[in-house]
């Protein structure tokens, strides 16, 4: 980490106003784009946002700089939208894994990716939300099975076992997309 | 393509990868800490006066700080008290209606000569100072109260804390 980094979060420790700021409008793209992928819709994704933001400022005395900032961030959002989903869906987590029986493709049908951001965003929006939670975790934020299962309360073997399915899931839905965009 | 490879393939997709929320959010996150700014202070400042409260009701409700020396001059409340209650508002050549003629005997009479104290200089003062009022009362000439004023109060201190009340006793066949 930069001096003037450090400098920035000393001064966002002491509850510098414009310190605050200035690290809001450095990190607020980063943190809404990670919440974005854990919810419906610009309107939670915001409501994760700004509850994150109160929750980094409010902790921040705690963040040692030692630690990489960003990724202290990415967690807060992360666990801001899990706690948001639990509190929104308390029993849709179970529900999203029971509906979804059919793996409609395999990874192995696809030699070559090439599919925009937009497109893999758009793809990942489409899964049942307790695969979604699993893949963006692992996937996207790289955390371990044991931390996905402690953080959505689920079993060590179903986080493996929805991962395998979301990246199944998944894949099908992509292959409905290049098939769609070669008949365009 | 293995699972590791299409992991790699969407990390690598969403890596740096940014969306600028709206204004608006930024107002409410920066609303929503002062507001809690603002109680916390609020907290605090609560805290501090209760606590300040607290300290002066005990510095008034603690005990009175320890007798005066003997020399040390009497305090001024001293002063007040027994007059009030002695100096009735009757003509002093009239007598009062439905006082009725008290007997004389010593044992009868009410004694309100307080008594002596050797820890209370102002119980001293009030000892003294009855004999005075008593004076008073005589020249206004009260019919059919007949004052027993003694110069020296009922108890009576021997050694130590030891009070005593002279009496006299007779026994009857």
């Amino acid at each position: 980490m930069e001096a003037a980094d450090i400098n920035l979060i000393e001064a966002c420790k002491r509850g510098k106003p414009s310190a605050q700021r200035e690290v809001y409008t450095r990190f607020s793209p980063m943190m809404f784009a990670v919440a974005l992928r854990y919810t419906n819709g610009r309107a939670d994704a915001e409501d994760i946002l700004q509850e994150a933001w109160i929750k980094v400022f409010r902790h921040i005395k705690s963040f040692s700089e030692h630690n990489s900032f960003e990724g202290w961030l990415r967690r807060i959002v992360v666990n801001t939208a899990i706690t948001h989903y639990r509190r929104n869906q308390k029993h849709a987590f179970q529900l999203d894994v029971d509906e979804v029986h059919a793996t409609p493709a395999d990874l192995e049908a696809f030699k070559e990716l090439d599919f925009t951001r937009e497109e893999l965003a758009t793809a990942i929006a489409q899964l049942p939300k307790g695969y979604g939670m699993v893949f963006n975790m692992y996937v996207i934020e790289g955390y371990k099975h044991k931390e996905i299962a402690e953080q959505l309360g689920i079993d060590l073997n179903t986080s493996k076992s929805q991962l395998s399915r979301a990246r199944k899931y998944l894949q099908g839905i992509l292959g409905n997309m290049s098939k769609r965009a070669q008949k365009a | 393509m293995k699972a590791e490879e299409f992991d790699q393939y969407v990390r690598a997709q969403f890596e740096n990868e940014t969306v600028a929320p709206r204004a608006e959010v930024e107002d409410a996150v920066f609303a929503s800490l002062s507001a809690a700014t603002r109680k916390r202070r609020g907290i605090a400042a609560a805290a501090i006066l209760l606590v300040a409260t607290s300290a002066t009701a005990l510095w008034l409700n603690a005990p009175a700080p320890a007798p005066a020396q003997p020399d040390a001059p009497a305090p001024a409340s001293t002063e007040v008290a027994v007059p009030v209650a002695v100096a009735p508002a009757i003509p002093a050549d009239q007598p009062a209606e439905g006082v009725a003629p008290v007997a004389s005997t010593p044992s009868d009479e009410p004694e309100r000569t307080a008594p002596k104290s050797k820890e209370t200089p102002a119980m001293d003062e009030h000892a003294t100072s009855a004999p005075v009022i008593m004076d008073e009362v005589a020249s206004r000439g009260l019919s059919g109260v007949e004052l027993h004023a003694t110069s020296e109060p009922q108890l009576q201190q021997l050694e130590g804390e030891k009070w005593v009340l002279p009496a006299t006793v007779e026994v009857k066949d």
